[in-house]
């Protein structure tokens, strides 16, 4: 599904990703874990497309193709779905038109006639019941006065209905509650399959109680240093992020 | 004085037919103007007495003003004698012979916003026979509408079969006096619409599709005239979502809206007159000036306008608030994008009692365009706790264009409540990069941001406007954002 | 309104005819200086309502006044002067009737660093010359052109690179009114070089009802990092007619926060200009007016971004009573390349009586893209809410509306770092007020 071989990436000249090497197939649920400051946001903005970084080295195949040619919402279209860590207000735009457009884009893309609107409202209530939101989001504007957790349930919505083959959860778990936590993390649960791959990312190792990985990797510095299973993940929760350094 | 006029008159009387064009005939007066012009429009529509008397002192007044140079636009000086001031419906030998020879950048266009394929022949001016099916559709439209005792008719056409309520209404609300184009334009005003609404009528459509025809060729001076009688409502569509082919530089229009006790008008404008090219080269001068008068209690008009066409718009849809209770709204999104330069906005004048008004303006300014806002809140000494609130937004793209806002506001009443809010702001990268994560395009990004910006206004249009105009709008900014 | 319809600009002019200032006949470069703005002046005069920045205020009686321009000798205590001071224990330069006078000025001890001169001397003339008409423009119509011709006294100030002035600098311009119809033409100069700071008080005090006119400008520079709080307070005599401009250029992370206080003159115009030349310049630019009877104020500001990272507040509040008339114009224009210009204006107004008017501008013109502008302007009344919610608790209406007043009001003195001066000026807003305040 995914390989990065040795991508190096850099913001105003300052390299932050620093040869990361991963493989994820089909199916499989990577964690990814790291202190602040180890590069985490940066490799899901670099795998997602935004502009601002400078690929200096290395490469990333999805599906047989390099990803790092495509424009983010060619990226979008072929499957690569990020959950943003700061899902963005779009004042004015209603959620439901958004998510009509993103839909009928990947549709487009894969071949397929636009959805009518009755065929679209079903589809979307169905999606909506999955992470308990009310229909009358859908009329509000994109993350639009929006709190944390109900962004972060807009976000994975959004995934349940574009059906991405691999997302990419940059914090999801940030600034939520224990509730919504429960929430967000069901609705990811409910998308695991055989045919899509889940990259998390993540300071805490309190997301991956709900969601449990099949890897866990630390980030340290722009590298992986450490690669493992879940029990890798409670290591860390004992002894922090210090002895990665140490160890690498 | 009067013997003087009359001496006057006689000595241009005679200067008219020693040399001027005798063929009545005539499909077009040559370039020019002079009181023989207005003399010959007026006589080839063969109007009577009252309407030439006021065209002249239209004239006369005219010739005493100077272009007007307050509002934020740039242009070459016009030549007003080189303007041709009256032409009747053109030959079908002017413009291209079939959609082949249309400009394909145009034709791509209509297609974006799903003009039918009919329309597209006429909007960019083929000469195919001027008839569609639209037409025997308004003679439907007529008919009911003439069974509920509305007037809805060219201009011309009135002025002959209504002349009591033309010769009443024409120029009371916008004088003749009243600016530079308003004067040009009462002088040698060609054709426009007339819609009467008869006390406690509610109009049963839209009058929009009639309009599209009836209007296509009355050119760069026209005039509208709607009268709304007690308890009566009509909502007018104006204008084309598709760019229109015209030869015309200039155009100044005039709209007059009266609305009466407790009536209602709902004024809605899409205007995409063709802008130029990207270098600013060609494109409409949009000099309109568009007022309503709320004269009766209760009363309300309404303006909604989309203005993304014409290489300069200016023009400030107006309510006078006479009428105790009487509200006034103004809903306007203006884009520009290349070299356009936009100056529009509105005035609301509160004299009645208990008045109220509502802006909201959305400017998106792209390209090397300026966007300015222009308005004026007043509130004379009489108007008992009037309201006004206004809400100025604009929406910069890229860093060589301009957005601009000049509000007046003159309060003269201690009751009265008046707030105004601007604010600036660009699309974001934020924004940008959310769209096309989830897999939208560069431009559908733009223009459902863009949308969303200007959805206060937007819902303001009927339906049947509505999805053209939001194509329009993204239309209007492509390539904008790279 | 009583405007002739066909009075020219240099009708307008014709109290200022044949009018010259005495003060440095021998020095060339203000000779020159002079020479120019009575070409300036002599081509456009003094602006009719014809002008956009003059539409709502007309200078016709002004017009037709006849002033003096030589001042009879007057009589100020030292005592008297104290208590007209809004501060004590500081510098203060006090000019009377347009004559700076040494003996009631404070100007002993000046720190290191800082110079204070009258500009009549040939010190404060030399200091003032590298910056004098160098911050305002003599094209602009009106008065700038007037000032530069007419100007015989002012005072100069300069503070040294990296020198902070602890005590601050009260400028007090009293009219005492013993010359009827006397004009003064003041210019004053304030030169803060890098990494300077000092607060000025500018305190305008008319004695008498008679009729005056005062024509000031005030011009700043402000170096690297210099920081400047400027405050004005205007209590001239209820006939008078009090002009001013007030322009700053400012340097890199230099900071002007200026106050403008207008409660008296029968005439009062303020232009406020601040033109923000190096990055990270800031600029707050607040002020007040309370106008009662049939006193005419207006306020034009403007704000120039001219380069990147520059920011800008700006707050000005109105009560307007009586048959009272207030203006604001507010500009802020982000030029070209003006990134991350981040600017705020907000004008409030509050009207209380019948016949009383306010015509209120607020203006942007914005031509870059990366910014972050809005400006606001509201005119309304005392909140009805509020004022039953004091009544609930007791207080009689007309001592409920005197406090939401004065709360209004002295909304605009916040951004005053120095708690002494807020409260000084809080207690002469309070004083100003209908019903004398709370």
């Amino acid at each position: 599904m995914l390989e990065i071989k040795n991508l190096h990436a850099s913001v105003d000249g300052k390299e932050i990703l620093r040869g990361i090497n991963l493989t994820v197939n089909a199916g499989e649920v990577h964690a990814i874990m790291g202190p602040n400051g180890a590069g985490k946001s940066t490799l899901s903005n670099v795998l997602a497309g935004r502009d601002g970084y400078e690929i200096t080295q290395g490469e990333v195949i999805y599906k047989d193709e390099n990803l790092l040619d495509l424009e983010a919402e060619e990226r979008a279209q072929r499957g690569v779905f990020l959950a943003f860590q700061y899902p963005v207000e779009i004042p004015g735009v209603s959620n439901i038109y958004l998510l009509k457009a993103a839909l009928n884009a990947v549709r487009k893309h894969q071949g397929l006639d636009e959805l009518d609107a009755i065929d679209f409202l079903t589809l979307v209530r169905s999606k909506l019941e999955l992470v308990k939101m009310d229909e009358e989001f859908l009329h509000r504007g994109v993350n639009e006065g929006f709190s944390g957790g109900e962004k972060k349930r807009n976000e994975i919505l959004q995934m349940a209905l574009l059906e991405p083959s691999l997302a990419i959860l940059d914090e999801t778990d940030s600034g939520l509650d224990i509730d919504a936590l429960r929430t967000v993390s069901e609705g990811v649960n409910a998308l695991r399959s055989d045919d899509r791959s889940i990259v998390m990312i993540t300071h805490y190792q309190r997301l991956l109680d709900y969601i449990v990985p099949d890897f866990v990797h630390v980030l340290s510095d722009g590298q992986i240093v450490k690669s493992g299973d879940k029990e890798l993940a409670k290591e860390l929760e004992k002894t922090g992020y210090s002895w990665v350094n140490e160890d690498a | 004085m009067a013997e003087e006029q009359q001496q006057i008159d006689d000595v241009l009387e005679s200067d008219y037919q020693a040399g001027f064009v005798t063929d009545i005939e005539a499909e077009s007066l040559p370039p020019g103007l002079s009181e023989e012009t207005v003399r010959e429009i007026s006589r080839i529509k063969g109007e009577p007495e009252f309407l030439l008397e006021w065209r002249l002192q239209a004239f006369r007044h005219w010739l005493t003003l100077e272009t007007p140079e307050w509002a934020h636009v740039n242009y070459p000086e016009i030549d007003y004698q080189d303007i041709s001031y009256y032409s009747a419906p053109k030959k079908k030998t002017d413009g291209p012979k079939s959609l082949d020879e249309v400009d394909p950048e145009l034709l791509r266009t209509y297609e974006k916003l799903g003009v039918p394929l009919d329309e597209r022949a006429r909007l960019a001016g083929v000469a195919v026979d001027a008839v569609f099916d639209s037409v025997s559709v308004a003679n439907t439209f007529q008919d009911k509408l003439a069974e509920e005792g509305i007037l809805f008719m060219p201009f011309s056409k009135a002025v002959h079969e209504h002349p009591e309520l033309v010769k009443k209404y024409l120029g009371s609300v916008v004088s003749y006096k009243d600016n530079f184009y308003a004067a040009l334009n009462s002088a040698v005003f060609s054709d426009g619409s007339f819609v009467y609404i008869p006390k406690g009528t509610r109009c049963p459509m839209e009058l929009s599709t009639y309009f599209r025809i009836n209007a296509a060729n009355t050119g760069q001076f026209e005039r509208t005239l709607i009268i709304a009688d007690d308890d009566a409502y009509v909502s007018y569509l104006e204008g084309c979502t598709a760019p229109m082919r015209d030869e015309n530089q200039l155009h100044a229009a005039v709209v007059e809206l009266v609305a009466h006790d407790r009536a209602e008008i709902k004024y809605s404008t899409v205007q995409n007159w063709y802008p130029g090219d990207e270098n600013g080269v060609g494109g409409i001068f949009n000099f309109v000036t568009k007022r309503a008068a709320c004269r009766g209690e209760s009363s309300k008009v309404s303006w909604t306008q989309v203005e993304t066409g014409s290489a300069i718009t200016w023009k400030y849809p107006s309510v006078i608030l006479q009428g105790d209770n009487s509200v006034g709204e103004f809903y306007s999104v203006a884009v520009t994008n290349n070299m356009q330069q936009a100056d529009t906005g509105t005035k609301m004048v509160h004299l009645g009692k208990n008045t109220s008004s509502t802006i909201i303006s959305k400017g998106i300014s792209a390209g090397r365009s300026q966007n300015a806002y222009r308005g004026l809140v007043r509130v004379g000494p009489n108007a008992e706790n009037a309201r006004n609130y206004t809400e100025c937004d604009s929406l910069l793209m890229g860093d060589q264009c301009g957005a601009h806002t000049f509000p007046y506001i003159e309060v003269k009443n201690p009751t009265a409540q008046v707030e105004h809010e601007a604010s600036t702001s660009k699309i974001s990268e934020d924004q940008l990069f959310y769209c096309k994560q989830r897999g939208l395009d560069v431009e559908d990004a733009v223009s459902m941001i863009v949308n969303g910006f200007c959805k206060q206004v937007m819902r303001q249009l009927p339906m049947e406007f509505a999805v053209e105009a939001q194509n329009l709008l993204g239309l209007s900014l492509e390539g904008s954002v790279g | 309104m009583k405007m002739p319809s066909k009075k020219t600009l240099t009708d307008l002019a014709t109290p200022f005819a044949n009018v010259t200032a005495d003060l440095g006949q021998h020095v060339a470069w203000l000779k020159s200086l002079r020479l120019k703005s009575l070409v300036q002046f002599n081509k456009q005069g003094l602006p009719s309502n014809k002008h956009e920045d003059w539409k709502y205020t007309s200078l016709w009686s002004l017009s037709q006044q006849e002033f003096t321009h030589k001042a009879e000798e007057s009589d100020v205590s030292a005592e008297q002067c104290d208590q007209l001071a809004l501060l004590n224990d500081n510098y203060r330069v006090v000019i009377i009737d347009g004559i700076f006078s040494a003996q009631l000025s404070q100007l002993d001890n000046l720190q290191d660093g800082l110079t204070i001169n009258p500009l009549s001397t040939e010190e404060g003339l030399a200091k003032a010359q590298p910056d004098l008409g160098r911050q305002i423009d003599i094209t602009k119509a009106g008065f700038n052109a007037l000032n530069t011709l007419l100007m015989n006294e002012g005072f100069v100030i300069t503070v040294d690179s990296g020198v902070q002035i602890e005590k601050t600098i009260e400028v007090i311009v009293i009219n005492t009114g013993t010359t009827p119809n006397l004009a003064t033409h003041l210019r004053n100069v304030i030169v803060m070089a890098d990494n300077s700071q000092a607060t000025v008080i500018e305190h305008y005090i008319g004695l008498t009802d008679n009729v005056s006119l005062t024509n000031v400008v005030t011009e700043a520079v402000l170096a690297t990092n210099a920081e400047l709080n400027h405050y004005k307070l205007q209590q001239e005599s209820s006939n008078a007619f009090h002009i001013a401009t007030l322009a700053a250029k400012q340097g890199s992370k230099s900071q002007w926060k200026t106050n403008n206080i207008s409660l008296g003159a029968k005439l009062a115009r303020n232009d406020v200009h601040s033109q923000l030349l190096g990055q990270q310049s800031h600029v707050v630019m607040d002020g007040l007016y309370l106008a009662n009877n049939e006193q005419h104020i207006d306020n034009h500001t403007r704000i120039d971004h001219t380069v990147a990272n520059t920011t800008s507040e700006e707050l000005y509040k109105g009560v307007l009573d009586d048959k009272s008339h207030a203006v604001f114009n507010g500009k802020v224009i982000v030029h070209k390349d003006a990134q991350k210009t981040d600017a705020n204006q907000q004008n409030q107004n509050l009207l209380i009586s019948r016949g009383c008017e306010i015509d209120t501008k607020p203006e942007m013109e914005i031509y870059a893209d990366d910014v972050k502008c809005a400006h606001g302007s509201t005119v309304g009344q005392i909140n009805e809410d509020h004022l039953f919610f004091l009544r609930a608790r007791g207080l009689d209406e007309v001592s409920a509306r005197s406090l939401l007043t004065y709360a209004f009001a002295v909304d605009v003195l916040n951004r005053i770092p120095s708690e002494e001066i807020r409260q000084a000026l809080s207690a002469v807003i309070e004083q100003r007020l209908p019903q004398g305040g709370v």
